[in-house]
């Protein structure tokens, strides 16, 4: 049974950046913070993870915010309100461990995942915990969902590459700074994978700064999403294997070795941009069709 | 053969053999000196068949001036010994076995025939072997290894190790006055006939022929003695007795025959002249074979008379007992006669009670050598005579021989015998016709049929499937090969027990509705597991033809019917119970599941099958490659699901989107798990990161689920190097080298840390692997794989490996040859080695029992820990077939049923 798109909004000013409201209200219910869910959107579609953004239980509805990088993710975005996902399948992964701590909590999102982090500073903020929240992105068209994080958040620092909204620099400048002046009790990253890297290395305690317990969110490449493939599996720094579908996808970014996952991640890169030129072809294609025929 | 293997066995165990007692000085030289003799005129014939390089028969026989039957049964021998391989003429069967005696130019001793079920029973080995090497009681024999002396005299006489066909023909020359019909033989004359001696009428099992036959020969002096059964203390256990007085004869007369290894007293009777024979077709055909190779004259030389009883089938002392107490609840001490007529065994007791069944219900206690023999009415004899097409108190007659007629006339003539004719258009003729007629079979050995496949060149380049499966044709002549036995070991080797012999008889029939309806009622995956059952391993190793070494291809019959259903749009579906409206979750959409959901179903259970992907069929979907299993074939044989009202919920994974408690609060009353072992395993070794290192898994689920080879239509990616290895030996190791290569790989290496015969891929799958140029390095292990600067795979070290003490599979564990590393260049490494149970349902039910490698427990039913909770497959079992998954599946419905069964008359008490 196909899941129905029941709004869908543009974010930023990109051109790039959609939320997406659908139904799926079975997924809905059992919807927690750090959960995802991996979805095709048609038949000759790939299966690929995304994080819920949001979740309405009583709506039967998940929020997902999908950016254009490939074939996948611009399929997705060219479905319009009233267009169903063939496959919607979740919620996956483990939900994020949720406890008062002692100290304040720094939850940190870049580009494409700020939006995750917004449920999770939400349970962790219901829970009684104080959150500051830093969010970075490479200029301001591309900042997503700054009120909303800033709903759930006690404190809200902002970062562009090119400074043309809050500090201009990267997320771990801030981060530092509150590292070098209050007591956290624990990092939260969700981003790229040479982000979350630098706040890993921010945190682990090799830069003279205090060790601080630090979770980052991986979105690898998925097929099943159960731990049947092994495809999103990643390496600790001790050469133990982990799944992040089963073991993750929020995990103790001390123990990964980031250097694999980083070029775990482009393996495909050269698929993925022939597969993306195909499609831009087809769109084309299908565009002057259309213009010719009416 | 310039060797004279068996004269120099004989010759060097003069002493032993002479110690024994059973051939005297004399006797033992005359022995050798035919044994000698022939020898030498084979290793003539050989001489000649190499020159020639063919057989030329009536050239051979002028210039050896050897008779046509003499020379063809020389050549069956060679033939036999493997001697004329070299033109076309294979040995018969056991072709591995009889490999190291061919060298010497033996045959192997007749336990080969007893482990292939092959003996009929008859005895004669223990008669012909020299050294008493073999002893016979109770339905079987033993071979006693110590004393055999590896001669094969055993085997050479053995009726069921070869027989030269030429030996059906008649033994009387001219052959004028004969009649022949396929059915019987050559006869002379059939006749039904009765004693005219009130004597013998009285204590006479029918028409009293056999015995007042005997008493004229005694009179005559035509015989005197002759080799009988009596019984024994035992009801219906006879045992083999001469007598030597027609006096002495009166006291067997009307004993109720069972198999009795009659031939193993013959050797005991050297001192009579002339002695008659009274036996089953089995006997018969085996004195035949003793006549015609000279190997123990004193053991057939003073075999005057035979006397055939015809016989449908024997059975063993012990299935005796069995059937009676099975079909009749009685007791061989209650029976006075068992009969058959009018396609019923009937049962006369003492209390004079009369008890009828089927015959087919007896079959199956049959003796399984016996599902061998087509002679119902023993055509090797002088005279044949039983109860089948004649009236009660009569007996059915065959005259064969010119001594038989001139025989039976005289007892006719001294009106010892009263008779009637049987003419060809008569009930009883066309009855006794029929009869026999079902006893004949069309098996001949060389005849299984090949698949026809996809040439190995072209197949590599595409994804369609490789074997085309077999034509009508070739159905309906393999149909004809199975001999239909009474106790179809195959049905037992199959894990869902499909009636197997029974759909063949249709298939033969070309009922082809018939057929399938047949099969779906214990399995509705028939296009399935024609194709990726291991029959090798179940059904097939199991028919009894598979002593032959040829089996019947019962997988590519299943297949056949399955494509023709596809093929032909048609939907046969077998009959449900009415809906009971209980429902039933079941959990996975794999073999397992299928098959419960489809069992429960035509109990009348309302099932969901809850399916983690977006489409149905688990391992046979993600798993099996297109080119084994084309994904059409899974879709179609769902949709008959369907036609059942199972309801299919994909994207549905319990345990996340669903736990089983919501299930419960949705009315689901019971559960089956049935999802599989799914994590992969990889090795833990160093390297194991890298880029281009994968897990057959993710492999194969790219390519088959997710369609890859079809990138970029299907928007799934896959990467293939230009080397390939793939580390395992298993179904989905072999799955992942075939598919690599048919994505382009140029070269693929298979690595196997044991043997190939350790091996646990199929056979087929390893021979169209060898055939496609997949390279295998067998006991190699690898060590760690060696990346290059981004990390991509380049090459993987490996070390060599030997076998050492069997490890807890009972295989040979493979221990490290130290110091034997080398490496391989590859730039994608394929790991298969095997898989473990996904604990993302398993661990969100409380009280669930696993085992310690994190298994379900459940017994064989599938009964879990939890109440109401069942379970199979491969998360029960570890990684096993797809269809020991579907039995399991089956077997839980079963359970699932009575349990819910149970609980419903609990509540309504």
């Amino acid at each position: 049974m196909p899941f129905e798109i029941l709004e869908k909004t543009e974010l930023g000013t990109s051109g790039t950046i959609f939320e997406m409201v659908v139904k799926t209200p079975l997924i809905a219910k059992k919807a927690y913070a750090g959960n995802f869910v991996l979805i095709r959107v048609n038949e000759t579609g790939e299966r690929i993870p995304l994080t819920i953004a949001d979740y309405d239980r009583e709506k039967g509805t998940i929020t997902l915010v999908i950016q254009v990088v490939g074939k996948s993710t611009k399929l997705l975005c060219n479905q319009k309100v009233g267009d169903k996902i063939l496959d919607v399948v979740g919620p996956l992964g483990n939900r994020i461990h949720v406890e008062k701590y002692e100290h304040p909590i720094v939850i940190i999102g870049g580009g494409i995942g700020i939006a995750p982090c917004y449920p999770q500073a939400k349970e962790l903020k219901e829970a009684g915990n104080k959150i500051i929240t830093i969010l970075g992105a490479r200029s301001r068209g591309l900042l997503i969902w700054k009120d909303r994080i800033n709903s759930v958040s006690d404190e809200l620092i902002i970062t562009t590459d090119d400074g043309s909204e809050g500090i201009k620099g990267v997320v771990t400048d801030p981060l530092k700074e509150i590292l070098k002046n209050k007591e956290i009790s624990l990092v939260i990253a969700i981003g790229p994978l040479i982000m979350m890297k630098f706040v890993v290395m921010a945190t682990n305690g090799s830069e003279g700064l205090p060790k601080v317990k630090t979770y980052v969110s991986l979105n690898t490449i998925m097929i099943d999403g159960t731990g049947m493939c092994g495809c999103c599996r990643f390496s600790t720094l001790e050469g133990d294997i982990k799944f992040a579908c089963v073991d993750g996808p929020d995990v103790d970014g001390h123990i990964i070795d980031f250097d694999n996952l980083l070029k775990r991640a482009n393996r495909f890169l050269d698929k993925e941009k022939y597969s993306l030129e195909c499609y831009d072809d087809e769109c084309r294609a299908l565009e002057k069709y259309k213009k010719e025929a009416f | 053969m310039e060797q004279r293997s068996l004269t120099n066995i004989l010759t060097s165990n003069i002493s032993k053999i002479l110690s024994v007692g059973k051939y005297t000085k004399d006797e033992l030289d005359t022995l050798i000196e035919d044994v000698t003799s022939a020898e030498r005129t084979r290793t003539t014939i050989l001489e000649k068949i190499r020159a020639y390089k063919s057989i030329d028969i009536p050239k051979l026989s002028t210039e050896l001036s050897l008779s046509t039957k003499r020379l063809t049964c020389d050549l069956k021998f060679l033939k036999e010994l493997g001697y004329l391989n070299a033109i076309g003429e294979y040995p018969r069967f056991f072709e591995a076995e009889i490999e190291e005696f061919k060298n010497i130019g033996l045959f192997p001793n007749v336990k080969l025939i007893r482990d292939n079920n092959l003996c009929c029973g008859c005895g004669a080995c223990e008669s012909i072997c020299p050294v008493n090497a073999i002893s016979y009681s109770k339905g079987s024999f033993e071979l006693d290894e110590e004393i055999c002396m590896h001669c094969g005299l055993c085997f050479t006489s053995c009726p069921r190790s070869f027989f030269p066909k030429v030996l059906d023909e008649p033994e009387d020359e001219p052959t004028e006055n004969l009649e022949y019909l396929k059915e019987f033989n050559y006869y002379r004359e059939i006749l039904t006939a009765q004693t005219t001696d009130k004597k013998i009428a009285k204590v006479a099992q029918d028409g009293g022929i056999v015995t007042s036959l005997l008493k004229l020969a005694f009179k005559e002096k035509l015989i005197d003695g002759a080799l009988v059964v009596t019984e024994s203390n035992e009801p219906l256990n006879p045992i083999p007795i001469l007598v030597n007085s027609h006096e002495d004869l009166l006291k067997t007369a009307g004993t109720k025959y069972t198999n009795s290894p009659i031939l193993k007293k013959l050797c005991q009777f050297k001192e009579y002249k002339k002695i008659a024979v009274v036996g089953t077709p089995c006997i018969m055909k085996a004195l035949r074979k003793l006549s015609f190779f000279p190997l123990s004259k004193p053991l057939y030389e003073n075999i005057a008379l035979k006397i055939g009883l015809l016989c449908f089938e024997s059975f063993d002392y012990e299935k005796i007992t069995e059937l009676l107490k099975g079909e009749f609840q009685s007791t061989p001490a209650e029976i006075k006669k068992m009969d058959i007529n009018k396609g019923r065994f009937i049962i006369y007791n003492h209390d004079g009670a009369v008890h009828d069944i089927p015959i087919k219900k007896i079959k199956k206690y049959g003796r399984l050598g016996c599902f061998f023999c087509e002679d119902l009415t023993a055509i090797h004899t002088d005279i044949s005579v039983g109860s089948i097409g004649s009236d009660a108190g009569w007996s059915t007659v065959f005259i064969r021989t010119k001594k038989g007629a001139e025989f039976f006339q005289k007892a006719l003539d001294l009106n010892m015998i009263a008779t009637k004719k049987i003419e060809d258009d008569s009930r009883s003729f066309s009855s006794l016709s029929r009869i026999a007629e079902n006893k004949l079979k069309y098996y001949e050995e060389f005849t299984r049929p090949k698949t026809i496949e996809q040439e190995p060149n072209i197949r590599i380049t595409n994804f369609a499937e490789v074997s085309f499966g077999l034509t009508d044709n070739m159905v309906d002549r393999e149909t004809k090969r199975c001999l239909q036995c009474g106790n179809p070991l195959c049905v037992s080797g199959c894990p869902v027990n499909i009636k197997i012999p029974q759909f063949i008889k249709l298939l033969g029939e070309r009922k082809y509705k018939d057929t399938l309806y047949k099969i779906k009622t214990d399995n509705l995956l028939p296009a399935i597991c024609g194709r990726v059952c291991p029959q090798e391993t179940q059904c097939e190793q199991a028919c009894l033809l598979s002593g032959l070494g040829e089996p019947i291809a019962i997988g590519q019959m299943e297949r056949f019917i399955a494509d023709w259903e596809r093929r032909n749009n048609i939907k046969e579906c077998p009959e449900c119970a009415s809906p009971n409206g209980i429902k039933v979750a079941v959990i996975g959409a794999g073999p397992s599941g299928l098959t419960c959901a489809g069992e429960l179903a035509m109990n009348g259970y309302d099932v969901t099958i809850f399916e983690a992907f977006h489409t149905a069929g688990g391992v046979l979907n993600y798993g099996i490659p297109q080119f084994r299993l084309p994904k059409e074939i899974i879709i179609r044989e769902i949709e008959t699901l369907e036609m059942l009202n199972v309801k299919l919920k994909y994207n549905s994974i319990i345990g996340k989107t669903l736990t089983i408690d919501d299930l419960k609060d949705m009315g689901f009353k019971a559960f089956f798990i049935g999802v599989g072992a799914g994590l992969p395993m990889l090795l833990k070794i160093p390297g194991i990161s890298l880029i281009g290192v994968l897990s057959a898994n993710e492999f194969l689920t790219r390519t088959n689920l997710m369609k890859a080879f079809r990138f970029p239509e299907y928007d799934t990616p896959i990467k293939v190097g230009k080397i390939v290895t793939v580390i395992g030996g298993g179904n989905t190791a072999l799955d992942s080298a075939r598919t690599a290569l048919r994505l382009g790989a140029e070269k693929v290496i298979v690595v196997y840390r044991r043997s190939e015969v350790e091996m646990p891929a199929r056979k087929e799958e390893y021979h169209h692997a060898l055939e496609e140029g997949i390279e295998f390095r067998f006991l190699t292990n690898p060590v760690r794989f060696i990346g290059d600067e981004n990390d991509n795979v380049c090459k993987m070290e490996v070390v060599k490996m030997k076998l050492g003490e069997p490890d807890d599979s009972g295989r040979r564990r493979p221990v490290k040859i130290e110091g034997s590393e080398y490496t391989i260049d590859t730039d994608t490494v394929i790991i298969g080695i095997g898989t473990s149970a996904n604990p993302i349902l398993i661990r969100t039910i409380p009280g669930l029992k696993l085992t310690k490698w994190g298994y379900i427990e459940a017994d064989e039913k599938g009964q879990t820990s939890v109440e109401g909770i069942f379970a199979g497959g491969d998360i029960v079992s570890g990684s096993a077939t797809v269809i020991s998954a579907m039995g399991f599946g089956k077997r839980a419905a079963h359970a699932i049923d009575k349990y819910l069964q149970e609980k419903n008359s609990n509540k309504n008490n």
